[in-house]
């Protein structure tokens, strides 16, 4: 039997080749890290499918990139959060790259009975919400001031979620009688949900905004390349086949 | 109507005290705010095409171009007060069905009937918005959309109607202006 011995001129080339690995690994695989909003949790890696995705609340991305999360992209469900990050010079200028629409979904069967959202002022059910910090937590609550049904958050119990991907999930498992989401979350679990459509004229104008990310080590050129196939044809096809809405060509 | 012509033109005396204080809606105010937007933009996209129909005389086009021109200014200026949520035609795509269009009854019946839809919103407005500069504002919009109904029964040839507007509400409006919408980026 040949015994293999390990000389330390050996070890120096092993290590190196090691770590020549690791550091050309990124590149060739040219994987980013995409800080993107919940709801794009399915449209975003059918895009783009080599990259990292960190998907959750956009505040609370938000949140993580100001305090030097190694995000190289980031896709917010409302402007605030990218416009934030814009001001505070962590980010480039946001583009608007797609719109949306919030429903009232209810688990397939509809338990809660409920026909229409005017249904919930008689009270006495259980709905997934957003946190007011949330995007879809600030849309859902400014839709309800339109329709003047505030009161339903108060006259119906309410477990507050995180983010869209939570109150989808409540939904789905039939933990609760409803939830407001997006119409693109309705989608995802359509065979769990059924869609209620909310009254158009008092829909919140949902605008999503992406940025590259302003930090030392990001890969900058990498996330402006992310960023350019998200408003052209590979990234309005992904989205419009999500069910997003786009806005217009520039 | 006319006690209602009286109100209008009582909040008109005192719109000088709203300039004072610019609106500032409070929390559900903004329904008022946000339907009246909307129902100005369908009723005025309405106007608009009804001012160049050909089932209409030259006349008739040109009291419709006025009312348009009335409307045009209701509609900014509730988009004014909603910032970023402004109902724009980017927001918003309105579709008024042709066969309105090519009959002067159907044309006219419809422009009423936004205005009734518009009166009894901001009756409803006047009684419920808990901001006072913001009542002031739905009551000036109020006087405007019962001048454009008189305007309206005026060419139709109704009978003179005695009888106050109903009160209408943000659920109903809303949902007979729906039908009108269409979401373009959808």
């Amino acid at each position: 039997m040949k015994k293999h011995h390990s000389s330390p001129r050996r070890l120096i080339a092993l290590v190196a080749l090691a770590v020549g690995l690791l550091m050309a690994a990124p590149a060739a695989a040219n994987a980013l890290t995409v800080y993107a909003a919940s709801s794009l949790r399915e449209a975003l890696p059918k895009m783009a499918p080599g990259n990292t995705y960190n998907f959750s609340g956009s505040n609370e991305l938000q949140l993580q990139i100001e305090h030097g999360a190694p995000a190289d992209v980031f896709a917010s469900a409302a402007p605030e959060e990218a416009q934030a990050l814009f001001r505070e010079g962590l980010c480039t200028r946001p583009v608007t790259f797609a719109t949306n629409t919030v429903v009232l979904l209810v688990p397939n069967g509809n338990p809660g009975d409920i026909k229409s959202v005017y249904n919930l002022r008689n009270g006495g059910r259980t709905l997934a919400v957003g946190t007011p910090g949330v995007p879809i937590g600030g849309y859902t609550r400014e839709l309800l001031a339109r329709l003047r049904l505030s009161s339903i958050l108060t006259t119906n119990t309410v477990t507050l979620e995180k983010n869209v991907g939570g109150i989808t999930a409540k939904v789905a498992l039939g933990a609760v009688d409803g939830g407001f989401a997006y119409v693109t979350d309705g989608r995802i679990v359509a065979e769990r949900v059924e869609v209620i459509r909310l009254p158009k004229w008092a829909q919140p104008p949902v605008r999503y905004q992406a940025c590259v990310v302003k930090r030392s080590g990001a890969d900058t050129a990498g996330a402006e390349r992310f960023l350019k196939q998200l408003v052209g044809k590979p990234g309005r096809a992904a989205l419009k086949a999500g069910g997003f809405g786009l806005p217009p060509t520039a | 109507m006319v006690p209602l012509v009286l109100v209008a033109l009582l909040t008109t005396a005192t719109s000088a005290r709203a300039e004072q204080y610019p609106p500032s809606p409070n929390g559900e105010d903004i329904a008022f705010l946000q339907l009246g937007a909307v129902g100005e933009l369908v009723t005025l996209e309405l106007f608009r095409a009804a001012s160049h129909s050909e089932a209409l005389g030259a006349s008739e086009q040109h009291t419709l171009g006025q009312l348009a021109d009335q409307t045009s200014t209701a509609w900014r200026g509730f988009n004014s007060l909603l910032g970023e949520g402004a109902i724009s035609r980017e927001v918003f795509a309105v579709h008024i069905p042709a066969s309105v269009l090519r009959s002067r009854d159907k044309t006219l019946a419809l422009a009423a009937r936004f205005e009734r839809l518009l009166t009894g919103l901001y009756l409803s407005g006047v009684q419920s918005t808990l901001d006072p500069p913001t009542r002031l504002l739905i009551g000036n919009h109020l006087l405007m959309s019962t001048q454009g109904l008189t305007v309206l029964r005026g060419m139709r040839g109704t009978k003179l109607n005695l009888k106050v507007p109903k009160q209408l509400s943000v659920e109903y409006v809303g949902e007979q202006f729906d039908n009108y919408l269409a979401i373009p980026s959808e």
